[in-house]
C-alpha cells in the first residue's frame, strides 16, 4: 500500500518483547495515520475500568501517510494515550524529524504497552531495535537526555522524543519533548511515559517510503507550497513566530489576561513577537522539517537572572507566562518557557495553574505559608520561575498545582473551582472564546478537553471560509448562529490534518480538496474533499465513543463560568457566547443523541459499527 | 470668506494587512475625514500589497477579514464615522498564534 509501510512495531515493556504487526489495510484507508490510527487501535486495546496508570495504558506513537517524502509541514508526529491528567482521550502533535524516520525505518506506528522495571529507552535504527538501559540518563533534562542518547549511539542523524524529570516524577502536566525543543503537549502523555520507565525513544530510518506517483508527488509538493507561500499569514509568523498574534490582542481580545478577567492590559506589546524580534530574537531557529513557513524562534538572553540561550516562547507561552500572569517581562517568560522544555513540562497547562494559584494567593486561599514563603502576586516573575521549578519536582504547592487546576480546585476549596479554567480537566490554551464565539463549542466538544486544535477555529473564525464543507463566507467572530456548524467542519478537517499528519498552519492557504488530491498521490487511494472530511468524522466520533465508554456524557460538555462571564474591559467587553444554542446546533449536525452519544445510525453511517454494543446495552 | 482647513495626525497601526507585516504609519488628515476616506487612502497607496481577499467589492477593506478598531480595541466598521478626533486607528487581520 503506498503511503504508508503497513507495519506496526509492538513493545511491551514489561516482557522487553518486541514485535513487528501488520495493519489491516481499511484501518490506513479508513483513519490514515496519526491521530486516525490511534484511535482505531486504541479503542480496542485500552481498558475502560483501569487506573490511568495501570500497565494496560498504552502509548501509540505514529506518523501518517504524508510524512517521511519531504511533504510541506509533514515534520510532525502523534502520541496518544489515555490521559493522565483528565483520564480521557489524549493525542499530541509535535514538530521534528520523528515521523521521517519512523517512516524510513520502515513503520507507521509504535505500541507502547506494560512496564518495564527499570529505566529503559527503545532504540530504533532501520531492523536494528533494542530496548537499552537508560539509568545513566534517569533524572536528566530534555536537552542532556538527548545529546546522551546520541552520543551513545554514536548517530549524528535521526530523531529522539524523551521525557524530562517531571515525567518521571509523574507530574500529570508532563509532556514528551520531540528533538529536545518541541512539544507533545497537553494532557499528560510524558507521565504516562514516566510511569513505564520509558525515558526516550530514537529513531533513524534511510529506506525511502513508497508513494503512488513520484511525477505527480514532486508537483503536489510544488503546489501546496505555493498555496502556504502566498498566504500572508505565512509572511507574518515567518517574521515574528506565532507570537505576532500576541500583537493585536488589544484589538482581538484573544490573549486570556489575568486568569481570564480582564479584556484589556498595557502588557500585550511588551511581549509579542514584535517586540521578540526587535530584543532577544537572535535568529530564527532550525524550521520544523520540510517546513516552508519557518514560525520557530531562537533567542538569547545574554545576562541577568534569566540568562538563558535556546528555543524561544511561543504564543501558548507567552499568553500562560505572560498576559494569564499580567507578566510582561519577556525574559522572565523565555526563561520559564525554557524550564518547560527542559523539565518536560506542558508550558500551556503550566502558567494556567500559576495564574490560578495567583488568583487563590490574591483572594487568600492560599497564603505564603502554603508557597514557602513565595508571594504570589500578580507580574511576579520571581515567583512565576519558582513555581515552574515546584510544579517540576512536586515540591510544596507544585505538587497539587501539577495536577492540574480541577484537581487544585477540588482539594483547595472555598471557591476556587470559580476560577479554575478547564474543560473535562484540561486547562483551556490561551484563544479567548468570548473574542471568537467558535472556540465556546470547539473547547466544550474537542475530544481530549479544552483544546484549540482538535478544531483550529482561530484560522477560520472572522476570517476564513471551507467552500468544500459549505463554509462560503467568513462568519463574524461575534455571529450567534453557526458557530456550532463551524465548530464541526473544522474538527473533521483538523483530523484529518492529524492524521496526515501536517502543520494547522498549513490549512490557512490549504484546504480539505488540496489535501485529499496530496493524499491521493501518496496512498493511490482516490480521496476528495468529502471523502477526507468523512474520514475525519469518523476518526472524531471514534474518539467521543472512546470518551462515552469513560463516562463522558452531554453534562460534559461546557465550558467553565469564568469564560461564559464578561471580560472586565475590553474590545469583547459584554460579549459572551451562546454556548447552549451554539451545542444544538452542534449536536443536530454532529448527530449525537442528547446524552451525548453518536446515534446508532451515525455510527453505521460512519462504518463504526462495532462501537454500538458498547455504548448501546 | 477663507476656510480654515484644520489638519491633524492619525497614527494607524497595521496589523497583518499589508505584505503580512507590521508597522506603524502616521497619516495628516482633515477635519471630516472619514473612516472609508482613510480607506480609500489606505487602497491608493498600498493597494497592491494588499491580499485581493482584504479588499471590499467597493474598493475599500473587507471587514469580514479586516478588524478596525481604535485605540481601546472598539470596534469601528460605519464608513462613514469622522475618524479625525481620533489619535490612533488600527487594521488588524486577526489569526490565531500557537
Amino acid at each position: 500500500m503506498y503511503g504508508f509501510t503497513g507495519n506496526l512495531l509492538r513493545v511491551d515493556l514489561t516482557s522487553a518483547k518486541i514485535t513487528r504487526e501488520k495493519i489491516p489495510e481499511d484501518y490506513l484507508r479508513d483513519f490514515l495515520g496519526g491521530s486516525g490510527l490511534a484511535a482505531r487501535y486504541l479503542y480496542n486495546e485500552i481498558p475502560v475500568e483501569e487506573d490511568v496508570f495501570s500497565e494496560n495504558n498504552k502509548l501509540f506513537f505514529s506518523a501518517g501517510p504524508l510524512n517521511g517524502r519531504h511533504f510541506p509541514t509533514s515534520g510532525r508526529c502523534c502520541v496518544a494515550c489515555r490521559s493522565p491528567l483528565t483520564g480521557i482521550w489524549l493525542d499530541s502533535v509535535w514538530s521534528g524529524k520523528f515521523s521521517y524516520n519512523l517512516k524510513r525505518a520502515g513503520l507507521d506506528a509504535i505500541i507502547i504497552e506494560g512496564k518495564s522495571p527499570q529505566p529503559v529507552y527503545l532504540y530504533i535504527n532501520n531492523d536494528d531495535i533494542q530496548l537499552k538501559d537508560a539509568s545513566k540518563i534517569w533524572g536528566k533534562v530534555v536537552s542532556e537526555t538527548v545529546l546522551n542518547i546520541f552520543d551513545e549511539c554514536g548517530h549524528t542523524r535521526g530523531s529522539c522524543c524523551a521525557i524530562g524529570p517531571a515525567g518521571e516524577k509523574l507530574v500529570k502536566l508532563a509532556n514528551i519533548m520531540g528533538d529536545t525543543t518541541r512539544a507533545a503537549g497537553r494532557g499528560g502523555a510524558g507521565a504516562l511515559m514516566g510511569s513505564k520507565k520509558l525515558k526516550a525513544i530514537f529513531v533513524y530510518g534511510d529506506k525511502e517510503p513508497a508513494v503512488s506517483d513520484e511525477e505527480k508527488w514532486k508537483e503536489v509538493i510544488k503546489e501546496i507550497t505555493k498555496k502556504i507561500n502566498e498566504q500572508p499569514v505565512t509572511k507574518s509568523l515567518k517574521a515574528y513566530g506565532t507570537g505576532v498574534a500576541m500583537a493585536a490582542a488589544s484589538q482581538t481580545g484573544d490573549a486570556p489576561t489575568k486568569n481570564w478577567k480582564l479584556g484589556t492590559w498595557d502588557g500585550y506589546s511588551k511581549i509579542s513577537g514584535i517586540t521578540m524580534a526587535q530584543t532577544i530574537l537572535r535568529k530564527h531557529s532550525s524550521p520544523c522539517h520540510a517546513c516552508p513557513i519557518h514560525c520557530a524562534r531562537y533567542v538569547e538572553i545574554d545576562e541577568g537572572p534569566y540568562a538563558m540561550k535556546g528555543e524561544g516562547p511561543e504564543y501558548e507561552a507567552l499568553g500562560s507566562f505572560g498576559s494569564m500572569c499580567l507578566n510582561d517581562n519577556l525574559e522572565s517568560i523565555a526563561y520559564a518557557n525554557m524550564l518547560c522544555n527542559e523539565y518536560g513540562l506542558d508550558s500551556i497547562s503550566t502558567g494556567a495553574a500559576i495564574a490560578f494559584a495567583m488568583e487563590a494567593f490574591e483572594k487568600g486561599i492560599i497564603t505564603h505559608k502554603d508557597t514557602d514563603g513565595i508571594q504570589l502576586t500578580w507580574g511576579n516573575t520571581e515567583a512565576i520561575v519558582a513555581l515552574v521549578k515546584k510544579i517540576a519536582k512536586q515540591e510544596g504547592i507544585g505538587d497539587l498545582l501539577g495536577q492540574g487546576v480541577r484537581k487544585a480546585a477540588e482539594v483547595l476549596g472555598r471557591g476556587s473551582e470559580e476560577f479554575a479554567v478547564h474543560v473535562k480537566g484540561l486547562e483551556l490554551p490561551m484563544h479567548d472564546p468570548r473574542a471568537f464565539f467558535g472556540y465556546a463549542p470547539t473547547y466544550a466538544t474537542s475530544p481530549r478537553g479544552a483544546c484549540h486544535l482538535h478544531g483550529y477555529v482561530g484560522g477560520y473564525d472572522g476570517r476564513g471560509v471551507m467552500p468544500e464543507a459549505g463554509l462560503i463566507e467568513p462568519q463574524d467572530a461575534h455571529a450567534l448562529t453557526g458557530k456550532g456548524f463551524l465548530a464541526k467542519i473544522v474538527q473533521d478537517y483538523d483530523s484529518v490534518v492529524q492524521s496526515s499528519i501536517v502543520c494547522y498552519f498549513m490549512t490557512y492557504g490549504v484546504g480539505p480538496g488540496d489535501l485529499a488530491k496530496a493524499l491521493s498521490v501518496a496512498t493511490g487511494i482516490h480521496y476528495d474533499a468529502q471523502t477526507v472530511l468523512k474520514i475525519g468524522e469518523r476518526i472524531f466520533n471514534l474518539q467521543r465513543a472512546f470518551n462515552n465508554r469513560l463516562g463522558i456524557t452531554r453534562k460534559d460538555d461546557t465550558l467553565p463560568k469564568r469564560v461564559l462571564t464578561s471580560t472586565e474591559g475590553g474590545p469583547n467587553e459584554g460579549y459572551v457566547p451562546n454556548l447552549e444554542e451554539q451545542l444544538k446546533e452542534y449536536y443536530q449536525l454532529r448527530g449525537w443523541e442528547e446524552d451525548g452519544k453518536p446515534s446508532k445510525e451515525k455510527l453505521r453511517e460512519l462504518g463504526l459499527d462495532f462501537v454500538i454494543g458498547d455504548l448501546y446495552v | 470668506m477663507s476656510s480654515v482647513i484644520c489638519m491633524s495626525k492619525i497614527k494607524v497601526h497595521f496589523y497583518g494587512l499589508i505584505k503580512g507585516d507590521f508597522f506603524v504609519q502616521e497619516f495628516e488628515v482633515d477635519s471630516l475625514y472619514t473612516l472609508g476616506d482613510l480607506e480609500k487612502d489606505i487602497v491608493r497607496i498600498y493597494g497592491n500589497d494588499i491580499n485581493e481577499d482584504y479588499k471590499s467589492n467597493e474598493g475599500l477593506l473587507n471587514h469580514k477579514l479586516v478588524r478596525v478598531g481604535d485605540v481601546s480595541g472598539k470596534r469601528l466598521d460605519d464608513l462613514n464615522t469622522d475618524i479625525s478626533g481620533l489619535s490612533e486607528i488600527w487594521f488588524v487581520v486577526p489569526f490565531a498564534g500557537g
